[in-house]
């Protein structure tokens, strides 16, 4: 499903650059659960960006789905965006003028699925998080953990192929985690679901079955 | 998920308050002024749509080449009339209407000089149509019949049921007795058509006397009150008329005759600026055409402030827009939303305009024909203006913004790394420095236009024109005498003079001269004023050599004016007194050279001119009053004498002053006009530029707290805001310079007298755009340095 093949990325610093992922060469097949270690500044999250199709390798081939992604257009990007691919920010990333109800339909919408259907889906993810007292506010007016969780909730509602998460239960309490952690391993054992994560905590990283390491941007 | 986004949009507009109300604001003055604009636009184009066959209706109109002069004008001579009926098989029907301004009696009830009447003839009314609540078209056939509209028999005879005033007499000018014979309803729809009163044409016709004074049977006589409507047969080319009406009036006139005559379509007739409709109203395009291009730097400004604010935004905006994206947002998803943003925007503006639209027609009432009101909303070329004016409007501002919101990268936004953003400083640097090139140009304009007033008002005219009046008498030359001498009695009067125009009017009379002794001038049309020998010491008119007129009758002696012996080749006045001109063909002495004064307004040069004596037109009575004179009691003892000598005809006298005055009515009106744009444009732009610096100071107030902590002053902190607006207001001083300097070069040529562009117009407008662009930015940035350094950095 996602084949990476000598990615490198650096960024431009002074006059020279400063290299954040090195060589990077990596298989995840499909219903896989990947989990990425490293300690902080290593470049997990950008590798994680590239997986996602939100930020571009300077070097090397990266396949999603067999296809390369460097020569898909915008148009192809958005359709995987809408479809196959969930991302759970590092920073939440909600969108401040809508409420919780609103941000965790936002990515239906973009799917132009039916109204009702729509209506119930998110009901029913508000309900497995217990968020749904909280459905009308808005990110502002919830704590830090909460809106993770609201984060996590609109990467799951549109059932992608598979989900992107960066440190998902970093601002969480262990239970929560926990929780969090074995909603994402029945997702990748019912559905099929691929499933990356970040992840500081080895106890998060046993959910999955394989784990990465990565070290001054180079895969151990 | 355009509920979605038009959620967002409001929650964005009401999070950004007050941008949103610079927005708003901005481009509403603009909306309105289009909306209005387009209101009088569509009010003159639809004038007269309504006739059944319109489009086979017609007016004769001619242009006659008097060789120095060519007139324009619907008169057509009534031989010409008859000749058409009888051998023109193109024509269906001829209405041929005969204004006439009667002095209306009813027993002993006056009413004074009424408008709105006509004489007509039955076929008037085959065509255009009215509804005919009493009567028929056929009472018109006999002499000494008139139709009233419903209006105007309430105001003749009120409360009487209209089946009474059938057969009630009205008389016209103390001789006339017609009576009402039928009742008609006002067309309804817009028209130019707005009679009143019809009277048989059979009245004329029957009458030689009335005959006689308006010229009937004469083929050269082009009276502008003897119109012709007429409608075609289906099929026949209007051109192919044309020609007959040369033929048929070919025998009749100078061969050498440049003549034209033609037919003008109904729809034309309220648009033609030359010739106008019995004295209506006409559209006036060429001024409609300044007005649009107004309202559109009216609405470039406010769509400038839109962008500005809109792109300095964007870095706020940003994230959003990445979140969406990694969402599945495609990029024209994102346009659509922003564009979607601008429609709101665009449309809370309409909403706004439609309730300045009444306050505005009431500012500008003096402007706008009285026809156009808030009633007008009610037509659908009106109603479906304002959606479309939201659809372009919005389209445009939005647009350039949206396309920059939707080219970010999610992940360099949500990463705050949106580059780009800072490069639109230059964008928004150009788009300032255009708001404010317009705004100065518009203020440049303006002092400019007064200076010129001023100098026209001030400029010595060559007479006397304060305490001086002038009054048109109403003929019978007995009477007229008699009351002159009751006039010389009155104290306060200082001279009376008995002559045509005063020295400048706008009307011109001019007759065929030869002048000069090498033939220099050789029948030419020469411009004449009929005086006595008092006209030219009353209006304090310059003797440069020999002297005045003595009375006479008839032409006999002749004054002629500098410019006039100048052209005929004398080097000094004195050598043109004593020679000969020849007016109409016969000789006559000059005995004088008056000194030039203007005969018009300054846009015109001081003509070639003659003075002479001629009882037969010495129709207006000119009076100068004392220096002292107590002026509303000399004007209550002249108007005594008036109404013993004229008691059925209203005291109206014209002060000299007042009418020069009229000569400058446009003028005045441009200045008013540029005075509110310039306001508006001001307004405006100092919003926008408020936004901006708001902004501004907002992204800053770290950079701010840290220079205060490091030592710098309130004063160093407002400075080093202020001096990028006072380089954009130099750079746009720069350009509104040139193009005012251009344009209002270009207008003073209008005016055979003019002033010089001052230099100082323009560092002293530069000087207050500076100022107020400066207390605009200053007073945010001062805000934010007097800020503790510490709260600002907290809050980071
Ligand atoms: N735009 C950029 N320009 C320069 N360097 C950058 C940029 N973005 C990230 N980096 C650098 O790349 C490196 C890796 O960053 P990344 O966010 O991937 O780390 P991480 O492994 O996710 O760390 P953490 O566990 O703290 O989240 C860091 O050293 C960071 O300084
Ligand atoms: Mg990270």
């Amino acid at each position: 499903m996602i084949q990476l093949r000598n990615i490198s990325k650096h960024y431009p610093v002074g006059f020279g650059k400063h290299e954040i992922l090195k060589n990077v060469d990596m298989v995840i097949h499909e219903g896989e659960f990947v989990s990425i270690m490293g300690p902080s500044g290593s470049g997990k999250s950008t590798l994680l960006h590239i997986l996602g199709l939100l930020e571009e390798p300077s070097e090397g081939e990266y396949l999603f789905q067999g296809e390369l992604v460097h020569k898909m257009n915008d148009k192809k990007r958005t359709q995987l965006h809408r479809g196959a691919i969930g991302f759970v920010f590092q920073a939440y990333h909600l969108i401040d003028e809508l409420t919780v109800y609103e941000n965790i339909e936002t990515p239906l919408l973009y799917k132009n699925m039916p109204s009702s259907e729509r209506k119930s889906r998110v009901a029913d993810i508000l309900d497995r998080f217990n968020m749904v007292a909280k459905k009308d506010l808005f990110p502002n007016q919830l704590s830090g953990g909460q809106q993770q969780l609201v984060g996590i909730a609109r990467a799951i509602v549109a059932e992608p192929s598979v989900i992107f998460a960066d440190e998902p239960t970093g601002n969480l309490h262990s239970d929560q985690a926990k929780s969090i952690m074995e909603l994402f391993a029945e997702l990748n054992k019912k559905d099929g679901i691929t499933i990356v994560q970040v992840t500081h905590s080895d106890v998060n990283a046993g959910y999955g079955n394989r784990v990465v390491e990565i070290m001054d941007g180079r895969i151990k | 998920m355009i509920r979605n986004y038009i959620r967002t949009a409001l929650r964005n507009l009401w999070k950004n308050r007050f941008m949103s109300f610079v927005n708003i604001l901005g481009l509403s003055v603009g909306i309105s002024a289009a909306l209005v604009i387009w209101m009088i636009v569509h009010y003159d184009l639809s004038f007269d749509r309504f006739h059944q066959n319109g489009d086979r209706m017609y007016r004769i109109v001619s242009r006659l080449d008097f060789h120095q002069m060519i007139i324009n004008t619907s008169g057509v001579p009534i031989p010409l009339i008859e000749a058409l009926r009888s051998q023109s098989a193109g024509i269906e029907e001829t209405a041929f209407l005969y204004q006439y301004s009667p002095n209306v009696k009813i027993g002993e009830r006056k009413f004074g000089v009424l408008e709105k009447t006509t004489f007509a003839e039955p076929e008037y009314f085959n065509v255009v149509e009215y509804k005919w609540l009493y009567g028929s078209p056929v009472v018109l056939k006999n002499p000494l019949q008139a139709v009233l509209t419903e209006e105007r028999a309430e105001q003749y005879f009120p409360g009487t049921p209209l089946a009474e005033v059938i057969g009630r007499e009205v008389k016209y000018d103390d001789s006339i007795s017609v009576s009402v014979a039928g009742i008609v309803q006002s067309l309804k729809g817009r028209t130019d058509f707005d009679f009143q009163e019809f009277v048989s044409m059979q009245t004329v016709r029957s009458d030689l006397g009335m005959q006689r004074m308006r010229g009937w049977d004469s083929w050269n006589n082009f009276n502008s009150s003897i119109n012709v409507i007429l409608r075609l047969r289906p099929g026949v080319a209007p051109e192919k008329i044309d020609a007959e009406l040369a033929a048929l009036i070919k025998p009749h006139t100078d061969k050498d005759s440049e003549n034209k005559y033609s037919l003008q379509p109904l729809r034309e007739i309220h648009l033609d600026p030359g010739i106008d409709f019995f004295g209506q109203r006409q559209a006036n395009l060429p001024v409609l055409y300044k007005l649009g291009a107004l309202v559109v730097f009216l609405l470039l400004l406010g769509g400038i402030n839109f962008v500005n604010l809109q792109t300095a935004q964007a870095g706020e905006r940003a994230k959003e827009i990445g979140i969406r994206k990694s969402l599945g947002s495609s990029k024209s998803s994102v346009v659509a939303q922003f564009l979607g943003e601008s429609f709101v925007m665009a449309t809370f503006a309409a909403i706004v305009s439609i309730l300045l639209v009444p306050a505005i027609l009431a500012a500008f009432r003096n402007f706008i024909p009285e026809g156009v009101t808030i009633a007008m909303f009610a037509e659908w070329q009106v109603f479906l203006f304002i959606p479309a004016l939201v659809l372009v409007v919005g389209l445009l501002a939005g647009i350039y913004p949206a396309f920059v919101l939707a080219r970010f990268q999610p992940v360099k936004v949500l990463k705050n790394q949106v580059y780009g953003i800072n490069s639109k400083a230059r964008l928004r640097q150009v788009l300032t420095v255009s708001q404010f090139s317009i705004a100065l140009a518009l203020i440049m304009a303006t002092i400019i236009v007064s200076e010129q007033t001023k100098y026209v008002n001030r400029k010595d005219l060559g007479f006397a024109k304060d305490a001086r009046l002038f009054v048109k008498a109403p003929g019978f030359r007995a009477t007229t005498d008699k009351m002159k001498d009751q006039l010389e009695a009155v104290p306060e009067i200082e001279m009376i003079s008995q002559a045509y125009s005063p020295p400048s009017f706008s009307g011109t009379s001019s007759t065929t001269m030869s002048f000069g002794s090498n033939g220099e001038i050789k029948d030419a049309m020469v411009e004449m004023k009929y005086i006595d020998e008092k006209y030219v010491p009353l209006y304090g008119i310059k003797i440069a050599a020999g002297r005045n007129l003595l009375p006479a009758d008839t032409i006999h002696e002749v004054l002629v004016n500098e410019s006039f012996a100048k052209a005929a080749g004398f080097k000094t006045p004195e050598d043109a007194v004593g020679q000969l001109i020849a007016i109409n063909g016969k000789k006559h002495p000059v005995v004088g050279v008056v000194a030039d004064f203007h005969t018009k307004g300054m846009q015109s040069r001081i003509p070639p001119l003659a003075l002479s004596t001629d009882e037969l037109r010495k129709t207006m009575l000119h009076v100068a009053l004392r220096k002292d004179a107590d002026v509303p009691r000399a004007l209550d003892k002249i108007k005594a004498a008036w109404d013993a000598s004229f008691p059925d005809d209203d005291f109206k006298p014209t002060f000299v002053d007042e009418a020069l005055a009229r000569f400058y009515d446009s003028e005045v009106k441009l200045r008013q006009l540029l005075g509110w744009a310039t306001g508006i444009a001001i307004f405006i732009s100092c919003l926008g530029l408020l936004g901006l610096a708001i902004y501004a100071t907002r992204q800053r107030t770290k950079e701010i707290g840290i220079r205060k902590v490091l030592g710098a002053s309130v004063g160093s902190i407002v400075v080093l805001f202020s001096k990028d607006v006072t380089k954009l207001v130099c750079i746009a001083a720069f350009i509104a310079s040139g193009v005012a300097w251009y344009a209002m070069d270009k207008w003073l040529t209008g005016f055979a007298y003019h002033i010089h562009i001052p230099w100082w117009v323009f560092p002293s407008a530069a000087a207050t755009a500076l100022l107020l662009a400066l207390a605009t930015v200053a007073a945010q940035a001062l805000k934010a340095a007097m800020v503790n350094p510490v709260q600002s950095l907290k809050s980071e």
